[in-house]
């Protein structure tokens, strides 16, 4: 449809036009971005592919130095007299060596088998009389998987009974030192394949008579050309340790049996696909499944309320702040930003003890009559009263938000168009929904989506008004106010159920990445991010 | 005639239309005077409770016992309840890992917003990538193996470990900042390579110094952060006692029902003395926040 076509339509229609087109954008770009994650992949194996390529040319091409360098790393180099770079890739090989003889091969099997050598306990009475040939065994090597059974044999057969207890495998730290181990080896085999396409070009090079750097250019190239490299060493370090490490971690343990029931000091093991097949096949009150669809339900209630009541109010309080003849406009604004400076755990939880029983609150009410004496404030009690109040509340946090990030685009929208809309007699509420509204939310527009995925995770506003709270026997581990993270929160901190907790982290990370990819290849944030500057 | 007519009117109109401006001016300030007082009401129930001359939960609006300065004494110089709760040791803990995990996460941030802001290379457009994707994981789901990654390191428990996960991961947080470096234009870069600047040079000699308001804005938010966060410090921090930022010293305080009854008022003590300096602080450079908030939102 044109444009002309657009807008000589009635309202209904265009809006209905517009809801249309929507969902069927939405269908495309849901496809869309599965099609480009699918070619990404495809163009990663490609680029894999054409390293090898260069290998097999650098291998073809190469003498005997660079021959030698597929195996010793660095000795291209030290014949090209890149003497100290050369010894250092040397170095590095025989690190990587070492640490997979050491522990790099036991971390693989590791990492396939998750332990398999359960805790064990044995006789520890070293001075025992019935010292009986035990299918080969004597006593005190006889071992026993439970503590009770171990007493029992002792006692029967040394007259001691006290017992040492063998320690088991841990899985957790198994499964641990498994993907550190893949990532090195990863990063080795990419170590590997510069190093050996460096050798060929400094081959190269010293035959064309080129001069080759010597290490002290190569330093100080890491100041100007390769700064990148030597900024984004350290904190790229952190995130890999931080942040990657724990959620490549983490994904694998969704795939687990990892609970309270296989929690150190017994093993867990590799059960593929099983806990994500539970949420999607339980149906029956406190099962996981049940309490994931309603917890779902209520996370996605929230994430709205939160986002676009806060949105719209925000908007008018700070339209209303910056008006012209508005006075004390700095002083407005600070009053209301002060909920923004005080730490969120101070003053969610003085509101969660002011709004609960024996409260100040409650005194209130009681004073103002609305309270007989012998009754007592629900808010935390009930669930609607609860959702409600946390909605409400959380207007309180949101609001300041909305009003600093618009104030500044109000100030920035062209005066003019105010002015030709006052000639033309246009009424303030007209001005507002045809100049204001359309001006601020195209600005701001793409943050909306920021904020509804921040809002599905926000783990503050929940745990310290409601704790999740009430608690209800008809979903497993959680309460009605809980949002899927605070659920997580709860299996993994409290019920020790990791799988579990992995897998819901997995489900937010999918519902969070569709929502936002969907909306934020649809920016020209994106689109033209070169063109911005 | 005519004209006079209509000047008179339009005078009236005028005259009309002042006074409406005055009457719709007036019913603004009154719906921005109870906003702002709805407001600041939290935080007056906050000083309220922390100046009431008791001990436990009241729900009493006036207290029995009047007022008091005895919370605050209590909370630094009592020696009974110090010695369960040294809070001022809390304090000088957390102060610690927020000046830490602020140099450290503003110095990651900064760095990798100008890297992906200035410089060209291949791998920049994958690395944006994974920093999205990584982002729309929960944090807290890979909580637990954060801290069994810092057990394999030996620092658990400690305020290392705490300063470690509060900045280690901070260069993920770049775009806003990245944002702002957008806006330098490149032409100064330009001029500064041809009077022989290296990257280097450009980075800390010509960007840095221009953009004050997004740096005091990293400071703020990445000092905010340790200051405030109840969930990791807890979780690292177990049963250290001695190692307890002030979230988590305070919550321990009114936890359980019987520390609630002994603990309710000093608790609100401690809170005021924990939101103040934040409150000063974030008053202060105000301008700077607005700005960092405002720049996220135009580059969405």
């Amino acid at each position: 449809m044109k444009y002309a076509d657009y807008i000589n339509l009635t309202p209904k229609d265009q809006a209905l036009y517009r809801i249309n087109t929507w969902f069927k954008n939405f269908g495309h770009n849901f496809v869309q971005f599965w099609i480009n994650l699918w070619h990404g992949i495809i163009n990663l194996f490609k680029k894999i592919g054409r390293s090898f390529k260069k290998i097999g040319y650098a291998f073809v091409r190469g003498d005997i130095y660079t021959k030698l360098s597929f195996f010793f790393l660095g000795v291209s180099h030290i014949r090209r007299k890149q003497i100290i770079k050369g010894i250092l890739f040397l170095c590095v090989e025989a690190l990587f060596i070492f640490y997979m003889v050491m522990t790099g091969a036991s971390a693989i099997v590791g990492l396939i088998t998750l332990g398999v050598r359960p805790q064990m306990f044995g006789c520890s009475s070293s001075n025992n009389l019935y010292n009986l040939d035990f299918d080969g065994l004597s006593i005190t090597d006889l071992r026993f998987l439970t503590s009770s059974s171990a007493s029992l044999f002792c006692q029967t057969y040394t007259g001691d009974a006290s017992y040492v207890t063998f320690a088991g495998d841990r899985s957790q730290l198994l499964l641990l030192f498994g993907i550190l181990c893949v990532i090195i080896i990863v990063l080795f085999v990419a170590f590997w394949v510069s190093v050996v396409n460096d050798s060929i070009k400094v081959q190269e090079k010293a035959e064309a008579r080129i001069h080759n750097n010597t290490f002290f250019e190569d330093i100080k190239e890491y100041l100007d050309g390769k700064f990148y490299r030597t900024l984004l060493f350290l904190p790229v370090l952190g995130i890999a340790v931080f942040t990657l490490l724990p959620i490549f971690d983490m994904i694998m343990m969704a795939f687990t049996n990892y609970d309270l029931a296989h929690s150190e000091p017994k093993m867990f093991d590799w059960v593929g696909l099983q806990n994500f097949a539970s949420i999607f096949t339980q149906t029956g009150a406190s099962s996981f499944g049940y309490t994931f669809w309603h917890v779902l339900g209520w996370t996605l209630i929230w994430a709205f309320c939160a986002t676009f009541i806060n949105y719209f109010l925000g908007m008018i309080v700070a339209m209303i702040i910056n008006k012209k003849g508005i006075r004390f406009k700095g002083l407005w604004r600070t009053l209301l930003v002060l909920s923004i400076a005080i730490p969120q755990f101070v003053s969610l939880m003085a509101i969660n003890k002011f709004l609960s029983q024996g409260g100040i609150v409650e005194g209130l009410l009681y004073a103002i009559g609305y309270l007989k004496n012998g009754q007592s404030i629900q808010i935390w009690q009930n669930a609607t009263s609860a959702r409600i109040a946390i909605i409400v509340i959380n207007i309180w946090i949101g609001i300041p938000y909305t009003v600093l990030s618009v104030s500044g685009i109000l100030l920035n929208i062209p005066d003019d168009l105010y002015e030709s809309a006052q000639i033309d007699g246009t009424s303030p509420f007209r001005t507002y929904t045809k100049i204001t509204l359309p001006y601020v939310i195209f600005v701001t527009g793409p943050s909306l989506i920021t904020t509804f995925v921040g809002n599905i995770n926000n783990f503050n506003v929940i745990f310290f008004l409601s704790g999740g709270g009430p608690d209800t026997l008809d979903y497993a581990s959680a309460g009605k106010t809980d949002l899927l993270v605070t659920w997580l929160y709860t299996l993994t901190v409290n019920k020790s159920n990791y799988s579990m907790g992995s897998v819901i982290g997995i489900l937010v990370f999918v519902v969070c990445a569709t929502l936002s990819l969907i909306a934020y290849r649809n920016t020209s944030a994106y689109k033209n991010e070169e063109t911005f500057a | 005639m005519e004209n006079l007519l209509t000047l008179q009117n339009k005078s009236k109109k005028f005259a009309s239309m002042k006074g409406r401006r005055a009457l719709v001016n007036t019913l603004i300030y009154i719906f921005l005077t109870i906003l702002c007082i709805v407001w600041i009401i939290p935080i007056v129930g906050i000083l309220y409770t922390a100046l009431r001359n008791e001990a436990g939960m009241s729900n009493l609006l006036v207290p029995p016992n009047g007022f008091t300065f005895n919370n605050f004494i209590k909370l630094f110089a009592d020696p009974e309840f110090t010695s369960i709760y040294p809070f001022a040791k809390y304090l000088l803990n957390t102060l610690l890992v927020a000046l830490c995990t602020m140099l450290i996460s503003t110095l990651f941030v900064l760095s990798v917003a100008y890297t992906m802001s200035r410089l060209r290379f291949k791998a920049r457009k994958p690395m944006m990538n994974v920093a999205l994707i990584m982002g729309m994981f929960p944090g807290f789901m890979s909580m637990i193996a954060t801290f069994n990654i810092l057990k394999m390191l030996g620092v658990d428990g400690t305020l290392i470990a705490l300063i470690m996960v509060y900045s280690g991961g901070a260069g993920a947080g770049y775009l806003i900042a990245k944002g702002f470096f957008d806006t330098i234009s490149k032409s100064l870069d330009e001029a500064a390579r041809i009077d022989g600047c290296n990257n280097a040079k450009i980075f800390f000699k010509i960007i840095i110094p221009l953009s004050k308001p997004i740096v005091v804005y990293t400071l703020l938010t990445s000092f905010m952060g340790p200051w405030a966060d109840y969930i990791f410090a807890s979780l690292i921090l177990g049963s250290h006692t001695e190692n307890y930022t002030v979230a988590v010293g305070l919550y321990k305080m009114i936890s359980a029902v019987d520390t609630l009854a002994r603990n309710y008022t000093v608790f609100f003590a401690g809170a005021t003395v924990v939101a103040i300096p934040i409150m000063i602080l974030f008053l202060l450079t105000q301008r700077y926040y607005v700005s960092g908030v405002t720049g996220g939102a135009v580059k969405g």
